[in-house]
Order: structure tokens, then C-alpha cells, then sequence
């Protein structure tokens, strides 16, 4: 039978509060989820205590703060610190955003800080994307030609030209970082994550599908015509609500459905 | 070592991101020889366990390090020395008291607690190893700053304001010993082109 209550391992617990050591001018407070996969104890909240005065202006700052002055066993992924590398992907204040976009001082209250929403969590604020990228793999988002095998490797082949025009029909995709807030924010996905491939993989499928030096348009449209790989999309528009670059994968989405009514 | 390497792909200048071009000409030539010498679901080689032994300490020493020192402290503080006394505008007095900052902080390595043990995603593990790499690249970077004796690109020595082509047209290269020391040497720069492509343009002075 359907089980319709929490069970007693997920339910999260108030956790450990770190109090800021000296007195701060600006404090601010930041819940965050923790969950060690090495013990049996369920997820807390911990509480840290920062000195806005001198910390950076993002929330990624007073993440990388807490790990470097309170406690280095806070988990999360980071890299560029500049929106760029899509690894700091989280849900800060109720919406998935990357952390280091996310100004402190957008959150009025104390910082929730939470993973993306139903993915596995390997570890505090690090979910388990490997699903999420095999789903990507499956769209074979590179650049595929009729012709390319007929060539070896080392044959002197000339680069693939693209006109700006041509160039601009990416704009809109290209941008996408694969940080996957708009994935984990979509409740299609939640339902159907073994199937459904998601507005990011279906951006990127969009973005190859609309390349101008790819031959394989019409194939990858007929791999992504499918009830639960592309139609599990309602438009919820979830996806497009979170997206930290402001890109749209839901009007990208319908585009997708429009072409393949005319194409196929 | 990684984002250190130089190549010469671009010459002796690696600033900025422009290590894609490493990645992708040497990434490609990379795996099609790799493809070409490994054979599917052919045996591991072996690997003589005086090797992996000497591995497996240096990873444990550090994972069940005792101490008072956090890595993010330690870090900081070369940072802080690095940006300091190590900028782009140097002079010998002042990159001088950066070697001895920093070898006051060198031996604080030795007192840093991993507070994480875990082996799932442990990234203060993770932090603490990339530090003893950093603590490494520092110190040559210190050690080539002092002994060059001209300005270059972005290495501008204030008291040696002139690029010295008699001297110094060469690459920097260094050895760190397992205690710690440093040792110099150079290496000849390619001043030709591989193919006629391009004519080789011999150097000249830079004027703006």
C-alpha cells in the first residue's frame, strides 16, 4: 500500500547552533541542512551565526565563511564562484537558485538553505545527479554529422562554419549551465524522474536540435517524441521561475512540441 | 602540475583561462593514444605496493592529522602573503619577506585538523590536499619571483624594471625536494616555428 507519512529516518531534526563568537555588527543567520551519510541519525538543521561586515556579498560567501572559520565539515559543492559552472545549485529561501547569484540580503529573514528538492543526497547540501546526467547523455548533446565517419581522426578536417543569424537561433539556450535548479524545481520531474527527461536536458536537447551544423535535426526531435520523455511537461513553469541565468526552458519546451507537429 | 603547467602551447604565458587550448589539443591527442594502446577488458597492470604504500600514508598522515590549524585559516593566511608580497609589481626586499612569512606558515601544515573523516564526499579532505599542493606551487612561485632578475609579462620587477633577453630568455624551472628546498634551472626557449605556416618574428621590446 501507498505510504502517504514520512518515514522516521527523513523526518529532519533541529540541529547544532553555532553562535557567533564575538559581538557582530550585522548578523545574520543561516539554517542549513546537514546529513552525514556515515551516521544512522536522521537530517538536522544547524544553525551558524555570521558577521555580515565581513563577509562577501552572496550567499555562496557566507557558505564558503562558515566552512572556513566554523565548521569544515559543512558539504557543498562550489567552483567559479561566478554563475558560470552551475555547482553550487541549492534551494536558499524556498527557491532553487546557484548560491553564489544569491545575494544575502534578498532574504529578508534567516537564509534556509536546503539540496535541490527529491534527489538522493549523497552528503549536507550535495545531491546525487547521476541520473540527471545519464538523462543528458541520452539526448547526445554534441555535435553529430551525416559524414562524420567517414573521417579518421587525423584527416585535416575544416571547421563548421555558422552564420550570426544562424548563430543567434542558440541564444537562449546556449547559456545553460546545467546547474539543474529548474529540473528539481519541476513537480513533472519529482513524479516521474525515471522517465520524464526534464526542462534542462530538454533545453540542451533543444539547443543541439536548433544547431545549424548539426545533420541530425530530425532524429533527435523523433528520440525526444515520446508521452513521458518530452509531453510529461505541463507547463508548470517552475522551471523558468527558477533558472538562476534567466533563461526559459518552458517556452524552449513548446517550441520543441511545435516542431515536431510540423516536422514530423 | 595542473593550472601551473606550461607547455609553451602559448608560449610562456598562462594568464587567464586560456588553458582550454590545453585541454582540447592535448585532451584529443590524449585519448586517441589511449584508445589506441589500452585494449578492452584487458588486464590491470600491477602496481608495486612500495609505490601505493607511500601513497596511502601521505592520504592517511593527512586524513588523521592532529592539530590547532584549520585549512581555510591556513589558506587565507597564503593568500594574504601571496597577493601581498607576490603581485605582479614585486621587488627583491619585498618578495624576500614573503619566503619568510611564508615559511613561518609552512610549518603550520604540520598542525592542521581534518575535523571531516568521512570518505563520502569528504571536501575539507579534499581542501586540505589541494592546500599542500597550493603551499608547493607558492613557494616556487616565490623562490622564481627572487630569482629572476628582470621584468617579464606579468612578473614586473620594480628594481629591475627592463626585460633582459641576454639573461633571462628562457623558461623558469624549479624543483621542490621532499624537505622542502628549492632548486633552479632553465630551459631554452623554442624561438621557431615548427612549419612554414607562420614565419618565425624574433623578439623585439614591447612599447605602448
Amino acid at each position: 500500500m501507498a505510504q502517504f507519512i514520512l518515514p522516521k529516518d527523513s523526518k529532519v531534526t533541529e540541529g547544532i547552533l553555532h553562535k557567533s563568537k564575538k559581538p557582530s555588527k550585522i548578523s545574520k543567520k543561516l539554517i542549513i541542512y546537514r546529513w552525514d551519510p556515515d551516521k544512522k541519525e536522521n537530517p538536522r538543521l544547524d544553525t551558524y551565526e555570521i558577521d555580515q561586515k565581513k563577509c562577501g556579498p552572496m550567499v555562496l560567501d557566507a557558505l564558503m565563511k562558515i566552512k572556513d572559520e566554523i565548521d569544515s565539515t559543512l558539504t557543498f559543492r562550489r567552483s567559479c564562484r561566478e554563475g558560470v559552472c552551475g555547482s553550487c545549485a541549492m534551494n536558499i529561501d524556498g527557491i532553487n537558485t546557484l548560491a553564489c547569484l544569491k545575494p544575502i540580503n534578498e532574504v529578508k529573514n534567516d537564509i534556509k538553505v536546503y539540496p535541490l528538492p527529491h534527489m538522493k543526497i549523497v552528503k549536507d547540501l550535495v545531491p546525487d545527479l547521476s541520473k540527471a546526467y545519464d538523462q543528458l547523455a541520452s539526448i547526445k548533446p554534441w555535435l553529430q554529422r551525416e559524414d562524420q565517419d567517414k573521417f579518421s581522426p587525423s584527416d585535416n578536417l575544416e571547421e563548421k562554419k555558422q552564420s550570426p543569424s544562424n548563430r543567434e537561433k542558440l541564444d537562449g539556450q546556449w547559456e545553460c549551465v546545467l546547474c539543474f535548479c529548474c529540473t528539481t524545481s519541476c513537480p513533472s520531474y519529482w513524479w516521474n524522474e525515471d522517465e520524464y527527461l526534464g526542462p534542462a536536458v530538454l533545453l540542451q536537447a533543444a539547443r543541439w536540435i536548433n544547431d545549424s551544423r548539426d545533420t541530425q535535426r530530425k532524429e533527435r526531435l523523433k528520440y525526444i517524441n515520446d508521452s513521458l520523455k518530452l509531453y510529461r511537461c505541463h507547463s508548470i513553469m517552475n522551471c523558468t521561475r527558477s533558472c538562476p541565468k534567466g533563461l526559459n526552458p518552458a517556452k524552449e519546451i513548446a517550441e520543441l512540441k511545435k516542431a515536431i507537429v510540423t516536422e514530423l | 602540475m595542473g593550472e601551473a603547467a606550461c607547455v609553451s602551447v602559448h608560449g610562456a604565458n598562462r594568464l587567464g583561462t586560456n588553458s582550454l587550448i590545453d585541454l582540447i589539443v592535448f585532451g584529443k591527442a590524449a585519448s586517441i593514444t589511449a584508445a589506441k594502446k589500452v585494449k578492452p577488458n584487458s588486464a590491470k597492470i600491477n602496481i608495486a605496493a612500495t609505490i601505493t604504500e607511500k601513497i596511502l600514508d601521505r592520504f592517511d598522515s593527512i586524513r588523521h592529522n592532529l592539530g590547532e590549524f584549520s585549512t581555510g585559516e591556513v589558506r587565507n593566511e597564503m593568500q594574504h602573503i601571496m597577493q601581498q608580497k607576490c603581485a605582479v609589481f614585486r621587488t627583491h626586499d619585498l618578495i624576500l619577506q614573503g619566503i619568510k612569512d611564508f615559511e613561518q606558515l609552512e610549518k603550520t601544515m604540520s598542525s592542521i585538523n581534518v575535523k571531516d573523516k568521512s570518505l563520502i564526499f569528504n571536501t575539507d579532505l579534499a581542501e586540505t590536499l589541494e592546500l599542500h599542493n597550493l603551499m608547493a606551487q607558492s613557494k616556487v612561485t616565490l623562490y622564481s619571483a627572487l630569482n629572476r632578475k628582470e621584468t617579464r609579462g606579468a612578473h614586473a620587477r620594480e628594481d629591475f624594471k627592463d626585460r633582459d633577453d641576454v639573461n633571462w630568455l628562457a623558461h623558469s624551472l624549479v624543483w621542490l625536494s621532499n624537505n622542502s628546498e628549492v632548486r633552479f634551472g632553465t630551459r631554452p626557449v623554442h624561438m621557431n616555428t615548427l612549419t612554414n605556416h607562420v614565419q618565425t618574428i624574433p623578439p623585439k621590446k614591447r612599447v605602448y
